[in-house]
């Protein structure tokens, strides 16, 4: 309990801090939203009224206390270039990311392990070879390549999947695809060495000795504690999965949180950006809080420190 | 091993049971019992952030979406002409201060509500007291609107102002019903209310914008009944959903992309004169380039038509002037040819030893047609002749930010910009971009150009009543431009449309905007 | 605390007679690497009986673990068992595919050298021990539980209750080897295979270990194969001793027979190994030279080149297995023509 107690008051200093880091920087940033908003045309004046409206023309530290006390009251304030309250928007356009990002992960960590544990079973075979084929590719290859590839056969030569949006069932199969390829190369590897490190302890020795069958033997005795480094690099994936998703939803039209954080970026939409890093920073340490409680609970060696 | 070979069998098997379900088409239903309804779906390139009309912000998508919702009074033809929309006629009077336009009766609006003179007004009267709107400053010459009658409306300027019929034209100046109006800002920038073919039916932010026809429509009704604007950033996604069927209509392609949809009968390709003009802009302030030889040099060391014919292809055509020949009071006043040697000759002239002169382009990142690409050959040619050149890419806001940094820390050699007319004639970009009092940070003045003879001209080119003069005085002024060497025009650039072959009567507007009225589907 | 002499053993029904619970017959298992092929256990033969207790010495390489790995077929890779039979209770093992898992873990178990490293760090002790019992007894998770608590206290583990709740690193080095011995047993198995149960754990504890076995082969009547490399370990526990090097059994005689009057002279050797603490030494014997690469073994008899007595003949030919007479075995060209060949 008391673990849980710190942690959570680490986690509150760290979006704390975040939140002050986040503010200066994107202030700091070239770029006046007031110019962008009014554009190319406007005259001086116009832009000074436009800035006026966004409260701009405040000094920073008033401008921060402010966004912070409607934050606290669940008010995320207004966007500068839609007009339209942030929290709504933001809130849809997280789900969706968090719906991808769950769907991209739960391929990577379904496919990752399934692949990685048959690699380490299958050591040195044209299984093995094929695995770790799959794993270069994920890595090496670009997301967004790797996004219109997928289009190009699986939606425009084939017709199965629809080329964007997020209607049917299957407009997400392509996307989860695209944007869980890199995890499921580092999850695969990570569980094939990870399986190969196990498979020769002598614990699996002594489990063999006792007669017990394959399948008690790698999915209890091995894969259990195979799964300990893993859960770590779940863990860490994941958190990548939701703040690169930006690519991926650009090339599907995807209405999610990266994209729409890019956008703000480039309208030098400041109080959507500091919602949206925001948001993006509790999932990270939501994430790594889980990671860790999940490490405590298969780890019985941890638990009786302390 | 069996286990996972079932497995791959059972994922086969749902596959191919999902791929019977069938493509994605465009959707034309042809039911027995209803009247055909047909849907057209057109990607545009950014997110409609507001469709009220008078504000700025939205850029192009959000115009070609309010170009199908909206009428003015008057409207631009193809050719340049002015044309009677929701006036059926107008006359100004003896002392070129005050227009009268008759309205045309029988209008209703998307509410309802009947088209008459006090929607005029409420329309033109709401820039005066609508502090976000940012496109009030075209109307500050507009003293007021008065209603005569029913269907005659008096528009009162402060100054005469031979432009005011453009301005009446341009889309800024959409008319919308009183009632409307009376909402608030939000409202009507979600879902504004006007008189045109089409009316909003439903959007989802940032997302897409759906219209359906709006069948008390004065003039001939369209074909489509619905039409669907969905913002697609990426142009390889674009592509895609054109081929494959979900989209119908698409712009904001590369010509490398074009070669698939040329030879193919099931899509058309449509181009659209623009009214922007590609250059680069030179700030006659910094060491060097504050020398008009050194200028000089420079125009003489672009080669325009290399760039046209090898980077921008059919998008593009070779720029004569600092506007283009669609914006009324354009003059060509081609001063300088291609010519390297002479350029190294001016070089020598103002001093400068081969590889002394170094200079910096700043680029902004796909905002205009390959923008980058003719930064970075006008870079290399600019090696030719001796002076290094290299290209700095930056995203829009940063770019702004550079570019309109006031003279004292103004770090800008030279940049790339596409102004173009927003009215159609020259005034909107001779008057605003090249005025004294527009220096940056006011305005986009960068080049810190400066004519005292230009001055006299831009303050009186609006005031004269007599078109010959007018576009004598327009003549004169692209020519002081061009004699001080602080833009190279490089090209006027072309819109294009590519759109499934069941669709025909699709128009662009000047403004690069895709125009359905007319529009057929078989 | 429950009687031993509760313990009731099955007889088996309705099967052959069998005169030896184990026959090991000519066994040879090679390790086939890019570098060469290393005959790990080259020829290797003994028999077991019911209540016996087989030591098998040897240094470390001399095939011993590798040879009893054989029996249970769980020989790391890149190891094939390449020849020979290995008959359980009278069935060839080597066989049938399926023979091995219908006793490997059942009636036939092992315990490791290394108690640390050979629980599974994640699960509990009762998991663990009741997963075996469940699996081969075909009995319920509380009824597994039971077993293997009856088991516990005969190993001598107080509180099995507590203890199969417990993780292995709860336990220490002699308390975790007392758990793999109770799970060596409670699937009332007939042979038990020691692969050097007590090399890794202190001196105390390793009496207390012998003594458990010992006591246990008599209640139960287990046929047990003892490995070690140490003699005195080996004197202390096994009925007979079979001496292994390079590969090849080179020595085998009852243990009395063996300390009294050991014939081979690596036998001989590691006798005089021994240190002895009512003696005086003033240096601890060694044995000249060192263990030959089972990649490059000498011609002939694979001792020669450390063998006092060798000769041209023991350079170039490898002697077989004679018998000396009283079931006294040596591989040795000395004692060639007193003896009729073994094999």
């Amino acid at each position: 309990m008391k673990y849980v107690l710190k942690r959570l008051c680490s986690a509150v200093i760290v979006l704390f801090v975040m939140s002050v880091v986040i503010f200066l920087i994107i202030h700091w940033i070239p770029g006046d939203p007031a110019e962008i908003y009014a554009g190319t045309g406007a005259s001086a004046s116009t832009v000074e009224t436009v800035r006026k409206t966004m409260g701009l023309d405040r000094p920073l530290v008033v401008q921060y206390v402010d966004w912070l006390k409607g934050v606290f009251q669940g008010d995320f304030g207004i966007s500068l270039s839609t007009k339209e309250e942030i929290l709504p928007t933001l809130a849809t356009k997280f789900i969706n990311t968090l719906q991808l990002s769950v769907y991209g992960a739960a391929f990577a960590i379904i496919c990752g392990i399934g692949l990685g544990v048959l690699s380490a079973l299958y050591h040195n075979t044209i299984i093995d070879v094929f695995s770790m084929l799959v794993a270069i590719i994920g890595i090496s290859m670009p997301v967004y390549w790797v996004g219109m590839l997928l289009v190009m056969v699986f939606s425009i030569q084939l017709g199965i999947f629809p080329v964007t949006g997020n209607e049917t069932w299957l407009s997400y199969v392509l996307p989860s695809i695209c944007i869980g390829l890199n995890s499921l190369a580092v999850i695969t590897r990570m569980t094939r060495s990870s399986m190969l490190e196990v498979l020769n302890e002598d614990y699996i020795v002594t489990a063999v000795a006792k007669g017990l069958r394959k399948p008690s033997i790698y999915f209890v005795h091995a894969l259990k504690n195979a799964m300990i480094p893993i859960i770590t690099t779940i863990g860490m994936q994941f958190g990548y999965l939701m703040g690169g998703s930006v690519l991926t939803e650009t090339v599907f039209v995807y209405p999610g949180l990266g994209k729409y954080l890019v956008d703000s970026i480039q309208a030098r939409d400041y109080p959507a950006i500091q919602a949206s890093l925001l948001v993006l920073v509790t999932v990270f340490i939501i994430v790594n809080f889980l990671v860790d409680l999940a490490y405590f609970m298969l780890n019985p060696r941890l638990r009786s420190e302390g | 091993m069996k286990r996972v070979l079932t497995a791959l069998l059972t994922l086969a098997m749902v596959l191919s049971m999902a791929a019977c379900q069938g493509k994605p088409s465009s959707q034309v239903d042809t039911d027995n019992n209803e009247p055909a309804s047909t849907k057209v779906v057109m990607t545009v390139t950014a997110e409609i952030i507001t469709l009220d009309p008078q504000v700025n912000a939205g850029g192009t998508a959000a115009n070609t979406v309010r170009q199908n919702i909206f009428e003015a009074l008057v409207r631009i033809d193809g050719d340049g002409n002015i044309q009677p929309s929701l006036a059926t006629d107008w006359s100004i009077d003896e002392t070129n201060t005050v227009w009268t336009f008759h309205l045309r009766q029988g209008v209703k609006f998307h509410d309802g509500e009947e088209f008459t003179a006090k929607d005029v007004k409420a329309t033109f009267d709401r820039f005066k007291t609508n502090e976000e709107s940012t496109r009030a400053y075209y109307y500050d010459n507009l003293k007021e609107v008065t209603v005569v009658d029913d269907y005659t409306v008096n528009m009162v300027l402060s100054e005469p102002q031979s432009n005011f019929l453009y301005i009446i034209a341009y889309d800024g100046s959409y008319i919308m019903s009183e009632k409307s109006l009376q909402r608030s800002n939000e409202e009507i920038s979600k879902s504004p209310v006007g008189t045109g073919p089409y009316k909003y039916k439903e959007s989802t932010a940032n997302e897409s914008v759906t219209l359906e026809r709006f069948d008390d429509y004065w003039g001939d009704l369209p074909d489509i009944t619905e039409l669907k604007f969905v913002t697609v950033t990426e142009v390889a996604t674009r592509v895609n959903m054109l081929r494959s069927g979900e989209a119908d209509l698409i712009t904001g392609i590369t010509d490398e992309d074009l070669e698939y949809f040329e030879n193919n009968d099931d899509y058309s390709i449509m181009y659209g004169n623009s009214n922007r003009v590609g250059h680069l802009s030179m700030n006659s302030k910094r060491p060097g380039l504050d020398n008009i030889l050194v200028r000089q040099a420079i125009e003489y060391a672009i080669d325009k038509d290399a760039i046209v014919n090898g980077i921008l292809g059919e998008r593009g055509s070779v720029a004569h002037s600092v506007i283009a020949p669609l914006t009324y009071g354009y003059a060509d006043t081609e001063l300088y040819s291609y010519d390297p040697e002479r350029a190294k000759e001016l070089l020598k002239e103002a001093g400068y030893e081969e590889g002394e002169l170094s200079f910096t382009i700043q680029s902004p990142d796909g905002r205009y047609y390959k923008d980058k690409e003719c930064c970075m050959a006008i870079a290399q040619m600019l090696n030719e002749v001796g002076i290094n050149a290299k290209v700095e890419v930056n995203d829009w806001a940063s770019f702004v930010a550079k570019v309109k940094a006031p003279e004292e820390s103004n770090t800008v050699d030279m940049w790339w910009m596409g102004w173009e007319s927003g009215t159609g004639e020259a005034s909107q970009v001779l008057n605003v971009v090249f005025a004294k009092e527009n220096f940056p940070p006011a305005g986009w003045n960068a080049m810190f150009f400066e004519n005292d003879e230009y001055e006299t001209l831009k303050n009186s080119v609006l005031k004269t009543t007599d078109e010959k003069e007018q576009l004598e005085m327009y003549a004169r002024m692209q020519e002081l431009i061009m004699e001080d060497a602080v833009w190279v025009p490089i090209t006027v650039y072309n819109e294009c449309a590519i759109y499934n072959s069941k669709l025909s009567g699709i128009e662009i507007t000047y403004t690069d905007v895709v125009r359905f009225t007319n529009a057929k589907i078989s | 605390m429950t009687k031993l002499t509760d313990m009731k053993r099955e007889k088996d029904s309705g099967q052959a007679q069998w005169e030896y619970l184990l026959e090991v017959e000519d066994l040879k298992t090679y390790f086939i690497t890019k570098a060469g092929t290393g005959k790990a256990v080259d020829g290797v033969s003994f028999r077991l009986k019911k209540g016996e207790i087989l030591g098998l010495i040897g240094e470390s390489g001399s095939g011993k673990s590798v040879a009893v790995k054989s029996i249970m077929q769980i020989v790391p890779k890149p190891g094939r068992i390449v020849g020979g039979k290995v008959r359980f209770k009278g069935e060839d093992l080597l066989g049938d595919a399926k023979a091995i898992q219908r006793v490997r873990g059942k009636d036939m178990t092992m315990i490791f050298q290394e108690p640390m490293t050979s629980l599974n760090p994640v699960l509990t002790i009762g998991r663990q021990m009741t997963e075996g019992i469940m699996l081969h007894l075909h009995l319920k998770q509380k009824q597994a539980e039971d077993v293997a608590c009856k088991y516990l206290e005969m190993v001598k583990i107080p509180n099995p209750q507590e203890i199969l709740k417990r993780y292995p690193h709860h336990l220490s080095g002699g308390m975790r080897q007392r758990v793999m011995i109770a799970m060596a047993l409670e699937t009332n198995s007939s042979l038990l295979i020691a692969d050097e149960p007590t090399t890794a754990l202190d001196v105390t504890i390793q009496q207390q270990i012998l003594a458990l076995i010992r006591e246990l082969r008599d209640r139960l009547n287990m046929g047990v194969i003892f490995i070690t490399h140490d003699m005195g370990v080996i004197n202390e526990i096994s009925d007979h001793t079979a001496v292994m090097y390079c590969g090849k059994i080179q020595e085998y005689a009852s243990t009395r027979e063996v300390m009294k009057n050991p014939l081979h002279p690596y036998t001989q050797a590691l006798i005089q190994a021994i240190p002895r603490i009512d003696t005086e030494q003033e240096e601890l014997h060694t044995i000249p030279g060192s263990v030959p690469s089972l990649l490059n073994l000498p011609a002939g008899c694979s001792f020669s080149n450390r063998c006092q007595y060798a000769c041209e003949q023991c350079k170039n030919e490898t002697p077989e297995l004679y018998d000396t007479g009283d079931g006294h075995f040596v591989r040795c060209w000395r004692y060639a023509d007193t003896s009729t060949k073994e094999g």
